[in-house]
């Protein structure tokens, strides 16, 4: 289950929406679930999707060596083995002397032994060839496929897989596949891998990339162009090949598909899958979505800003918080924000960003739940890295921020720490975090006056000269950007409002960025973003650190975290190094460390409580420097048609409220459409 | 030959001894413009949509400078306070059941409870009345009622710094309404005061009366302000309607409503207009200017230069529109602003129909009589075009230009709604982007995008009649041949 | 004829290459800064410029003057139009854009059936009946629906008629299954939505045209040889009116073939034209130029059908007969 980090944008959320009920063909009893989509998968290839559209059709159509499913009483997660039989087996001691083990080494082989009725949805068998080749595709050096950095990206780094992927490239010698990448089949249903570094336990089920195209179709689907290399596997039907629960019946480019149920798939039971077909359409607007909604032809419907007022206190409203947190990020570049700076005029002034207290005073200065409210209602306002719902230890299902060491990072990074204790402001920690709201005024204009004083100091700044930040946005059609945007702007106009910056602060926007507008900051197109963050690892935030360490996911590469360093008290002892090396060393790395008497030691995180602290240290040192500032955790809600049943009334991460999986029919698609025809054709669920 | 240099004057003499007088024709003159106003007159659809296009343009000139009050200006607030989708209300109509800020909806128990709870706490009537009860699908009970948009916002959360709490505390006493209610803690929805479930829905105890859950402090007072952060900024339930008079100093009340951002339709919609007509006419008069010496030049030379120029038009007149105005807005936009770049779009082909109009007209007119007596007393090329030839064809040309934004407002407005420009700002707005944005209320509140609406169909219908009264009046002959 | 046919032509693919190139070098000269792939190598970035034909396998960028022959080699001599590498990553934009062409003319070919017989009809019957009350309200509808945008009344269209009253589908139909009933009946309001306008049109342009050779001193000639009104009106007036009325038909079926852009978003048409829009939000280039491509040939098209219908609906026009 590879869970790789992935960008994203607060551009559409999973928008739920219709689909025809079609009669039944034949007198078996269907039940199809419909729902809609803003934006359309277009590739689900698993080498080379892009989007998490694209991974919408995937999670039907693929598996798993380990899935999540409910705990015993309901009430949470276990993660157990899916495709695979059993837990995987560590073998890293007959493996010594092969494939870069060394004696002594532990967690870095191992075997799964996959389970015998997997088949392809033409009813072929799977072995653990399948998976060789299929890692083998992936791995194409002619390829470069865009996903192969699920085999050597994050914490599962298998062995030789980058060499492989880059040979012919410069400083990569030719590669052969045997004997050289640790992964490999040592029987029909035995895969053996091997890791770069160690891992066991937990994250390593959790981060397992389970990677299987179906051999022959891929080959067909390859062309080689003028020395282009396409593929066009996972882009219609005829070229889409399932091996999980559902597989793809029909596809119509922006329009519509359907997946109906796999009957090869060996997880089929009375009580699960009772779901026949998925159908998902295509429809953009959220006011067509509910028209469709209220007629009764689609399941599901995601809330938008605009239902909140009708259908928010609905009996047929879910509400969760989701695990990604939104955030501003500015350009600190010096050099780029001078040349932009008289790129822009006479009496513009950008190199401002580069004082701290500046940035200080954008982060106090903005009304975070005035925010939420005009620009998505359903978030909330954030103040960490990492959201509620993000997960420290997955074993306990201890969220991360209900830890000590978080909260901690949070009171002092909102300058509390002095606040706490008898006869002062806050009683305990857990009052003052719960009292942060982001937004201080007095705050915010002190520091916008000694960032100016110090502007002008330094001489970046004549007192003549008006501030201009140019915010990027992926495009003008967006309610969450164009809200964001106006509030932004008025927000700041008003915060700088008798202060000696009072009518010099101003912003304008570059909406013509696209969806990668992402990476403007990097390039120096705009000076700030907002709404940017990351999702994708809610068990494993120790990985999702990277995204905002390491210059590889930086939004602004010019931060540099080499050069931050980070003090840790672990296992009772205080090191410090830097934050790179930390996050090296989170994530099962050794690296060199420097104690307070000032000697150096090489160093390995030892255990979960190690992790942790490392963690937290680093979220303290990425707030600290007021570079991502975190504005939201988002939220969704949505409303549940009366056709289906949840299994669970909350939500439960990773599982949601059950899935497909668990999905109770009330009325067959018949005795539903009867239903709808008899209330008139027309639902109320407020 | 003997050359005759000067003629002496004494050697002419009239032929008859009284210069005789020229006679002057009976009745009055009329001169050409004031003969085709006074056939303009006579078409009274034409009079009556001019006399629309003039209300319209008085509309979108006089209402941001009239009724700006300072919640229009500081459009800083509009987003802040999320005072959105407020009905149209006139106060002078609160009592009436129309034009009050109300609608007519129905509601679940819950949500009733909901705003009874607001009701309770405030004793505002946020629901005026209760029309009927009725059952939903599921056979609950239901609340078909009178809901007041103003009051139903009910309360949000406000982290406001000290100097602005004591402010807005002296205000309640001078003015003897509250803003400020008692705090409740853990709770996110700012309108909850009382116990309710997880949704939000009022749990009642067994008398049917609210629970109050507020914060209260050692003393066992109520708690008005949650300190947060280092001790100088609380957290604060505020009761919007009340906020707002606070902060503009009078009771809210828009004419048309607001929209879903929050911003008055009545002065978004005129500054709204008045961008597209300003924008219209420039692109008219631009064209006008362009496409009248290209004509005229074409028109006049005729032969090769006509050819080749025409060849430049005919190439020009394929390039479709759409893609002009996206190549503009990619290249040009970030550099000069999406206005100026979709100007740039709009003239790029727009003069042609002028140019051809023009050609035709000098066509018609180049080798007449005065042009010729013109030529022969020796008037140069420049002044025989524009002093004798353009006069006459001005009429046509002038109607042809009218009749030209009606369609640029259409083309603007079409392409704003699409995405492909954005002119929407706190600022300026068009009427395509309020109708593109006003879709998605069209079942729970339409009056946001009826407005818009009914103010571009207005503006397309009066300009379409008022240039085809202009053509028939400057064009007598093709009276009638297309209305 | 053989000859201006094939000046025509001619013209038309020179006018076509001109603007094609501009569309070109226009979009060329955008930043080609490949999109930032975060946590990537930057190999993979380097094989989506390759793959747009911006730099060879090795990053280094192509001369623009290279890359243009290239694409006119592509294009015009191989039908190659690229693939997508924003919208439909890695996939060809000729089979998309194919995919997706029927459904618009179809809707647009039906909106023309509907928007015709319609259309002339009532201009006729105003023409007949000038100035009397029936001409009277024919001419204010036409006003008002050639006034309206034609969005305002597809979403009245969907609210009122798909939404409140049930008659129709909220969106069109899925599958290519074009001639069922279920597909047919949902593709009635985009029909609906964009016929009314041009019926309008029509019966604008025929009124007018109608009642101006209504007043042709021919027409008394023919009453006074006998002829009663009907007969006058339908073998002499309609036959001359038609001169004009037929080419305009002519580019109006062609011409709204480009305008259906919000008409299919807004009942989720799976065409070209909300595909055009999604090209230029995603700034898929090589979409761009297809679609740009597609709309200028049905201009050109649109032009040179209509010069040539004169020539077979009016006799007294001779295509070409200058040198015969």
């Amino acid at each position: 289950m590879k869970r790789s980090i992935a960008l994203i944008l607060v551009l559409a959320a999973l928008c739920a929406g219709c689909g025809k009920k079609e009669p039944a063909a034949n007198q078996q009893e269907t039940y199809t679930y419909n729902y809609a989509l803003s934006t359309f998968p277009t590739n689900w290839n698993p080498n080379s999707y892009r989007t998490a559209n694209d991974s919408e059709i995937l999670d039907y159509i693929s598996d798993s060596f380990y899935v999540f499913d409910y705990n015993e009483a309901g009430t949470g997660y276990v993660l157990q083995p899916g495709m695979a039989q059993g837990e995987p087996i560590d073998v890293t001691a007959e493996m010594a002397g092969q494939y870069g083990i060394k004696a002594g080494d532990t967690n870095r082989a191992y075997v799964i032994e996959l389970r015998e009725d997997l088949r392809w949805e033409d009813g072929t068998p799977i072995t653990a060839d399948d998976f060789v080749e299929s890692a083998k595709r992936l791995l194409d050096p002619k390829a470069q496929n865009y996903r192969a950095d699920n085999f050597y990206g994050g914490s599962v780094v298998i062995h030789n897989a980058e060499n492989y992927l880059k040979q012919g490239q410069e400083g990569y010698p030719a590669l052969a596949w045997e004997g050289n990448v640790g992964w490999f089949a040592r029987s029909k249903y035995e895969l053996c891998f091997v890791l770069e570094h160690p891992l066991s336990g937990f994250y390593l089920k959790y981060n397992l990339p389970a990677h299987l195209v179906h051999i022959p179709t891929y080959d067909a689907c390859a062309k080689m162009d003028n020395g282009i290399y396409t593929n066009s596997y996972g882009t219609s039907v005829a070229t889409t090949k399932s091996f999980g629960p559902y597989k793809l019946t029909a596809f119509q480019a922006d329009k519509q598909y359907t997946l109906t149920r796999n009957e090869e798939y060996y997880d089929l039971a009375d009580n699960t899958y009772q779901t026949t077909a998925i159908v998902v359409d295509f429809v953009k607007e959220a006011s067509t979505r509910l028209q469709l909604f209220r007629q009764g032809k689609l399941d599901t419907y995601a809330l938008t800003v605009d239902d909140t007022d009708a259908y928010g206190l609905s009996d047929f409203a879910y509400y969760h918080t989701g695990d990604s947190t939104f955030g501003m990020t500015f350009n600190p570049n010096f050099e780029a924000l001078k040349s932009a700076q008289e790129r822009a005029g006479n009496g513009i002034n950008k190199t401002i960003l580069t004082i701290p207290e500046f940035r200080i005073a954008m982060c106090y200065g903005l009304d975070r739940s005035a925010f939420c409210l005009a620009a998505s209602p359903l978030n909330t306002p954030g103040f960490g890295l990492f959201s509620e719902s993000i997960i420290a230890d997955p074993d306990n299902r201890t969220p991360y921020r209900e830890t000590p060491g978080a909260k901690q990072v949070l009171a002092a990074v909102w300058g509390l720490t002095d606040q706490i204790g008898e006869g002062k402001l806050y009683k305990d920690l857990d009052q003052a975090v719960s009292s942060i709201s982001g937004y201080d005024l007095t705050r915010a204009k002190e520091m916008f006056d000694i960032a100016y004083d110090k502007a002008v100091e330094q001489g970046l700044m004549r007192e003549t000269d008006r501030v201009e930040i140019k915010i990027g946005t992926p495009n003008s059609t967006s309610a969450f950007y164009n809200n964001g945007y106006e509030f932004i702007v008025n927000n700041y106009t008003r915060a700088v409002q008798g202060t000696k910056l009072e009518g010099k602060l101003t912003f304008t926007r570059d909406d013509t960025l696209g969806n990668a507008y992402s990476g403007a900051l990097k390039k120096n197109q705009v000076d700030m973003l907002f709404g940017v963050g990351w999702t994708g690892s809610a068990l494993d935030p120790y990985e999702l650190m990277e995204a905002y360490i390491s210059p590889n996911y930086q939004y602004d590469s010019s931060n540099d975290y080499s050069k931050v360093a980070v003090t840790v008290s672990v296992s009772g002892e205080t090191y410090t190094a830097p934050a790179t090396d930390w996050l090296a060393i989170m994530n099962g790395q050794s690296r060199k460390v420097t104690a307070a008497d000032g000697s150096t030691k090489s160093y390995a995180a030892a255990g979960q409580a190690d992790r942790l602290a490392i963690l937290s240290a680093l979220e303290g040192a990425v707030l600290g420097n007021y570079n991502f500032i975190p504005i939201m955790d988002d939220g969704e809600g949505h409303l549940r048609g009366r056709q289906i049943k949840y299994r669970t009334e909350d939500y439960i991460y990773p599982l949601g409220y059950g899935g497909v999986k668990y999905f109770r029919y009330a009325y067959t698609d018949a005795q539903w459409n009867e239903f709808v025809a008899k209330s008139g054709g027309m639902l109320d669920y407020t | 030959m003997r050359e005759i240099n000067e003629i002496p004057a004494e050697k002419f003499r009239f032929v008859t001894p009284k210069p005789q007088q020229e006679q002057n024709l009976p009745g009055k003159h009329i001169g050409y413009f004031r003969e085709a106003f006074g056939r303009f007159r006579k078409n009274k659809s034409s009079v009556v949509a001019g006399v629309i296009i003039l209300c319209l343009v008085a509309y979108a000139v006089f209402v941001p400078i009239f009724c700006q009050t300072s919640y229009s200006v500081a459009l800083t607030d509009t987003t802040y306070l999320q005072y959105t989708k407020l009905k149209p209300r006139n106060k002078l109509f609160v009592n009436w059941g129309f034009w009050d800020g109300c609608s007519v909806k129905t509601i679940s128990r819950g949500n009733y409870l909901y705003l009874q709870g607001i009701a309770q706490e405030t004793g505002q009537p946020v629901i005026k009345k209760v029309l009927k009860e009725t059952t939903d699908t599921d056979g609950n009970l239901q609340y078909k009622c009178r809901v007041d948009s103003y009051l139903a916002k009910g309360f949000v959360h406000m982290t406001l710094s000290r100097a602005e709490y004591e402010k807005i505390q002296a205000w309640e006493k001078a003015n003897d309404l509250q803003v400020i209610y008692p705090a409740v803690e853990g709770q996110s929805d700012a309108n909850i005061w009382y116990k309710a479930n997880r949704k939000g829905i009022p749990q009642l105890d067994s008398q049917g009366n609210y629970v109050n859950q507020y914060a209260v402090d050692e003393t066992g007072n109520f708690r008005y302000a949650m300190v947060t952060g280092d001790g100088s900024s609380y957290r604060c339930r505020v009761f919007l309607y009340n906020y707002f008079q606070y902060r503009y100093g009078f009771e809210p009340s828009f004419l048309l409503g607001t929209t879903g951002q929050g911003q008055d339709i009545l002065t978004r919609l005129a500054s709204a207009a008045r961008f597209s007509l300003v924008f219209a006419l420039c692109v008219s008069a631009i064209n006008l200017l362009i496409g009248a010496v290209y004509g005229a030049i074409e028109g006049y030379y005729g032969g090769t230069a006509d050819l080749l120029m025409e060849r430049i038009t005919d190439i020009l007149s394929r390039v479709p529109f759409l893609v002009v105005a996206t190549l503009f807005q990619l290249h040009l936009a970030a550099k000069v602003g999406p206005i100026v770049s979709l100007l740039f779009a709009f003239v790029l082909t727009g003069w042609l129909g002028i140019a051809n109009i023009t050609r035709m007209q000098f066509y018609r007119y180049k080798d007449r009589e005065f042009v010729q007596a013109a030529r022969v007393l020796g008037a140069g090329n420049g002044r025989i075009m524009f002093r004798h030839i353009f006069p006459n064809a001005l009429g046509t040309i002038i109607t042809g230009s009218v009749l030209v934004i009606p369609g640029v407002i259409f083309l603007e407005s079409s392409l704003t709604y699409l995405g492909i420009v954005n002119l929407d700002s706190s600022t300026m707005t068009s009427v395509g982007t309020m109708l593109a944005n006003g879709r998605q209320y069209l079942s729970t509140d339409p009056h946001i995008i009826l407005f818009p609406a009914l103010f571009i169909s207005l503006l397309e219908i009066s300009f379409n009649l008022f240039g085809n009264g202009l053509r028939d009046a400057f064009n007598p002959s093709l009276r009638g041949a297309d209305q | 004829m053989a000859s201006y046919i094939a000046k025509r032509i001619g013209f038309l693919l020179l006018t076509f290459l001109i603007i094609i190139s501009m569309c070109f070098v226009f979009i060329r000269l955008l930043p080609d800064d490949p999109p930032e792939q975060f946590g990537k190598d930057m190999q993979l970035v380097l094989q989506s410029r390759y793959r747009q034909g911006l730099a060879d396998i090795n990053g280094n960028p192509i001369p623009l003057l290279t890359q243009y022959g290239n694409f006119l080699k592509n294009t015009l001599l191989g039908f190659n139009w690229g693939i997508s590498e924003k919208l439909y990553l890695g996939q060809d934009c000729l089979k998309i854009f194919l995919e997706k062409l029927p459904n618009t003319v179809l809707i647009n070919v039906y909106a023309s059936l509907l928007a015709i017989p319609l259309g002339l009809a009532l201009g006729i019957y105003a023409a007949l009946k000038k100035n009397r009350w029936q001409d009277h309200t024919i001419s204010t509808g036409v006003m008002v629906l050639v006034s309206v945008p034609s969005y305002v009344y597809a979403f009245l269209i969907q609210y009122f008629l798909c939404f409140r009253l049930k008659l129709f589908p909220v969106v069109m139909e899925a599958g290519r299954d074009y001639f069922s009933p279920q597909m047919l009946r949902s593709m009635i309001p985009p029909v609906l939505s964009l016929s009314l306008s041009s019926i309008a049109g029509y019966a604008r342009f025929t009124r007018g045209e109608l009642t101006e050779v209504l007043t042709g001193e021919f027409l008394l000639l023919a009453r006074a040889k006998g002829l009663s009104r009907g007969q006058t009106t339908l073998r002499h007036a309609l036959r001359n009116a038609m001169v004009p009325i037929v080419p305009s038909i002519i580019s109006e079926v062609i011409a709204v073939l480009s305008g259906s852009l919000i008409i299919e978003s807004i009942f989720v048409v799976p065409g070209v034209g909300s595909l055009y829009v999604s090209a230029i939000t995603a700034l898929d280039y090589n979409f761009f130029l297809l679609l740009s491509a597609f709309y200028t040939v049905i201009g050109l098209t649109a032009g040179i059908v209509v010069d040539l219908s004169y020539g077979f609906i009016d006799p007294r026009i001779r295509i070409g007969a200058k040198n015969a």
